[in-house]
């Protein structure tokens, strides 16, 4: 044949493969394709050139390969001139969407090696297709993630942590602002505190009733609020309340009174022994302020 | 219950009350349990002279009691032996440190000279009435029949407020198994006993000693009987005991009493011994306690209403650690408030108001008994929920200990597994806010024994790094660990008290000579030096530290013990 002649067989058999694919959204299996344009070589010869151009995408669903029409035509020309190696990196992190990677897991899915991996990474940074997030369980490794996509709670932590850490300090502030307003209102519910809390804009970060919860709970172990449900018509979260505590944990006891109480060596203690009640330090000094 | 510790608190109240021979005695029978006299000889290495009279002494003081047990003999045909046992009563040994408190509370009740009656008491352990008034009459250098009179009636009133009381049988009959037998039999499964603190052997001698007291003990109805004698002196509910007990009384199984109902009427003042009633001191500061404890949860309305109550109900008590008072209903309610100095005023809705504050808090402090009454009836009848008050009460100590020693989030962590059961380090973590340090904070709670951790594995080897690590905070266990505790900080207290005192052995002789000779009247020709004046100081100032500490110390034993 000649070239014009295979050219325009080439673009005939590009636009039938395009139009299924724009029928059949869905994506339409390989099989389909070849019952259509019985000519392999050009139907692989067609499918190659669309791949190549972003056009059609190539998922494999079980034994078979689907090819769908390319959804993100912006993404679709960033992805041009990728190698296919790089994207099938891309396709894998796609795949973990809001929880982000690691190498390690990278090289599970795509079996490629690690210097590849590492090459295809910084293909893609450069491209600004993925950017690297660190996770508050490991903060050591990077984990990977869509450019356009925000992290999970479960990576970054949730509103609490700030910089991975769990901000002890802005826990306690929070902690400080219920314990006062319930302190004004003598008995709450959840939702009138998490008002307050919004009201009153110390924290700059939105902080969820799930949040507030959990902040109220600790107070709750703390000993210095109690729980109680409401009229117990629902059984919704927003039906807790809140008191303050009669009975707070004491902060002086008998037995913390006497050095022995809180005495760390106390389990080694015996009379005439390397650690004694007539030697103990921390007794001589106990009765000699 | 006796812990490792407490069996070493006992050894040293012994110790700075009776002397070294002594110890040694309760020491064998403290950590053997029952013992026959040859083989707490045979343990104590001390000649039978100086076993017979240790005894005697601790039997005088209760602190040791003896049993009868019959044997079998060695063939069928050769005659049953009769073996004398004798078992320490830790709890009466205990009890030596809180006289003073003793002391204390008969004065607020009684006045003075009940104080200095009980004083006698307590020094000698049991004295009959003839003795208690010669020795009245020695102190105050009156003749025996000027103070005879004063110290009858102040006996009387102490006997009828229950707290003086007819001894004890000598050697009652225990009349089950050889109580040895129990022992070894318990020895062989105590493998099966988890939990450091608690040994098989400690609960076992426990059982022996409650069951040889409930043998011991006097009809419940003689036990506060007066003397004959007395009958005109007292009030009318000796009467009724009299005629009480002349009737053959069921109310307790015994084998065979000392002391049965005809010759009951022969014994006069010369015979019986008396004793102080420790049960009712107990009973008496934890009524206290829970008067407290509603003070400072509630308002003082309550805690007089609550107190009312416990007072009306007091006599119809059975034991130290019942759980609820009798039932009073609303309108007995109302008169035993009335009649109490704090509570005459009171109005009906407030004291109605103060009820249902009480039944209706979260603690019950008191709750509804029987069913629901009306007015016509007295009212609904309450009664006082004393067990779910001590409870709270020793919930509420723990947790400050733990807070106190551990932390704040070691508090919390601990507060969340006593409510929550059994959890994994990471829940832990999350609902305690404490991601990091959870770790840690366990293993340091671990290690005082505040907590305990189960591994389920998940394969046949036990990967450790495949099992999942359950976290737990067992109450009962803890509170064992809180007691034994307890007992130790207050054996290092009398011990350096001792150390303390026998530091200075050298200065306190010289102040007592000079005191004696002062009271002699001569002049005292030497003074101290600024020195040894500092030094006096200094003791002066240590021994009071730490008696007081002691004493708050003991507050929180009863807390966990007695209560």
């Amino acid at each position: 044949m000649t070239e014009g002649a295979m050219a325009s067989e080439l673009h005939q058999a590009i636009k039938k493969v395009m139009d299924l694919c724009r029928a059949h959204p869905d994506g339409l299996p390989q099989k389909i394709f070849e019952e259509e344009i019985p000519d392999v070589e050009l139907l692989a010869q067609a499918l190659n050139v669309l791949l190549e151009k972003r056009k059609l995408e190539v998922f494999s669903q079980g034994e078979y390969l689907v090819y769908k029409e390319h959804s993100r035509p912006k993404v679709a020309d960033k992805l041009k001139g990728l190698a296919s190696k790089e994207l099938l990196v891309y396709q894998t992190i796609e795949r973990a969407a809001n929880r982000g990677i690691w190498t390690a897991d990278l090289e599970a899915r795509t079996n490629l090696q690690q210097p590849e991996i590492n090459r295809a990474l910084k293909t893609l940074e450069r491209r600004s297709l993925i950017k690297a997030v660190r996770t508050v369980r490991s903060k050591n490794r990077k984990a990977y993630i869509v450019f356009e996509l925000t992290p999970s709670e479960e990576v970054t932590g949730g509103a609490l942590f700030t910089e991975l850490e769990f901000d002890a300090a802005f826990v306690d502030v929070i902690k400080q602002e219920c314990l006062q307003f319930i302190a004004k209102q003598k008995l709450v519910d959840l939702q009138a505190i998490a008002d307050a809390i919004r009201k009153s804009g110390i924290s700059k970060i939105e902080l969820g009733l799930e949040e507030i919860k959990q902040i109220m709970d600790t107070l709750v172990l703390d000993g210095d609020v109690e729980v109680t449900t409401s009229g117990g018509k629902s059984h919704s979260t927003e039906s807790l309340c809140y008191r303050i505590d009669k009975m707070p944990i004491p902060t002086t006891s008998a037995l913390t009174n006497v050095p022995c109480g809180i005495c760390p060596v106390m389990r080694d203690c015996s009379p005439g022994g390397l650690i004694s009640p007539e030697t103990c330090v921390y007794l001589d000094e106990w009765l000699s302020f | 219950m006796a812990t490792a510790f407490g069996r070493t608190l006992c050894c040293n109240l012994i110790q700075t009350h009776f002397g070294d021979v002594v110890e040694r005695v309760v020491e064998c029978l403290i950590n053997r349990g029952p013992l026959a006299f040859g083989d707490i000889s045979r343990y104590s290495e001390l000649g039978s002279e100086a076993v017979k009279s240790s005894i005697l002494v601790l039997i005088q003081h209760s602190c040791v009691q003896a049993f009868k047990v019959e044997h079998e003999g060695a063939s069928a045909t050769a005659p049953r032996r009769v073996v004398t046992y004798y078992v320490a009563i830790s709890d009466n040994i205990f009890h030596r440190m809180r006289f003073p408190k003793f002391l204390v509370a008969v004065r607020e009740d009684f006045g003075e000279e009940a104080e200095s009656l009980v004083e006698g008491l307590l020094e000698h352990g049991r004295l009959t009435l003839e003795q208690i008034i010669q020795r009245t009459a020695a102190k105050a250098a009156k003749a025996e029949g000027e103070v005879a009179n004063e110290v009858k009636e102040t006996f009387t009133k102490l006997v009828t407020a229950r707290f003086i009381e007819r001894c004890p049988s000598p050697e009652p009959w225990l009349n089950q198994k050889d109580p040895r037998e129990l022992l070894s039999k318990v020895a062989r499964g105590a493998s099966k006993v988890r939990g450091p603190v608690l040994s098989a052997e400690d609960i076992v001698q426990s059982e022996v000693v409650q069951r040889v007291i409930k043998a011991a003990a006097p009809l419940e109805t003689q036990r506060f009987q007066l003397p004959v004698s007395m009958a005109g002196l007292g009030v009318s509910d000796s009467d009724s005991q009299m005629a009480e007990g002349s009737q053959a009384s069921e109310k307790r199984k015994l084998e065979a009493l000392e002391m049965d109902m005809k010759t009951a009427a022969a014994v006069d003042e010369k015979e019986v011994l008396w004793r102080v009633n420790f049960e009712e001191f107990l009973r008496k500061m934890r009524h206290q306690t829970c008067v407290d404890t509603v003070k400072t949860e509630l308002d003082i309305g309550a805690s007089v209403v609550l107190s009312a109550m416990l007072q009306a109900t007091r006599k119809d008590e059975t034991s130290v650690r019942q759980h609820h008072s009798v039932p009073l209903s609303m309108d007995g309610i109302t008169q035993a408030v009335w009649s109490t100095p704090d509570g005459q005023h009171m109005p009906l809705e407030r004291i109605r108001s103060s009820v249902q504050q009480l039944a209706s808090d979260k603690i019950g402090y008191i709750s509804r008994a029987g069913e629901r009454a009306g007015p016509a009836l007295g009212g609904n009848s309450y009664s006082v929920n004393m067990h779910n008050i001590i409870e709270a009460r020793q919930k509420s100590e723990v947790e400050g200990i733990v807070l106190q020693r551990f932390g704040r989030e070691c508090c919390r962590i601990f507060r969340l597994l006593v409510r929550k059961g059994q959890l994994e380090q990471k829940q832990i973590g999350e609902q305690a806010m404490a991601p990091k340090t959870v770790k840690a904070l366990l293993y340091c709670l671990l290690k005082e024994q505040y907590v305990q951790v189960q591994e389920i594995a998940r394969t046949s080897e036990h990967v450790a790094r495949q099992s999942i690590f359950l976290w737990k905070a067992d109450y009962q266990v803890v509170l064992h660990r809180v007691l034994d505790d307890l007992y130790h900080a207050a054996t290092n207290l009398c011990l350096r008290h001792a150390h303390e005192i026998r530091k200075e052995q050298e200065v306190l002789e010289l102040v007592d000579q000079l005191d004696a000779r002062k009271d002699a009247g001569s002049d005292a020709h030497v003074t101290l030096t600024s020195d040894q004046q500092e030094q006096v100081k200094r003791i002066s100032r240590i021994t009071k530290i730490l008696d007081v500490s002691l004493l708050k110390l003991d507050d929180t034993i009863l807390l966990f013990h007695d209560f």
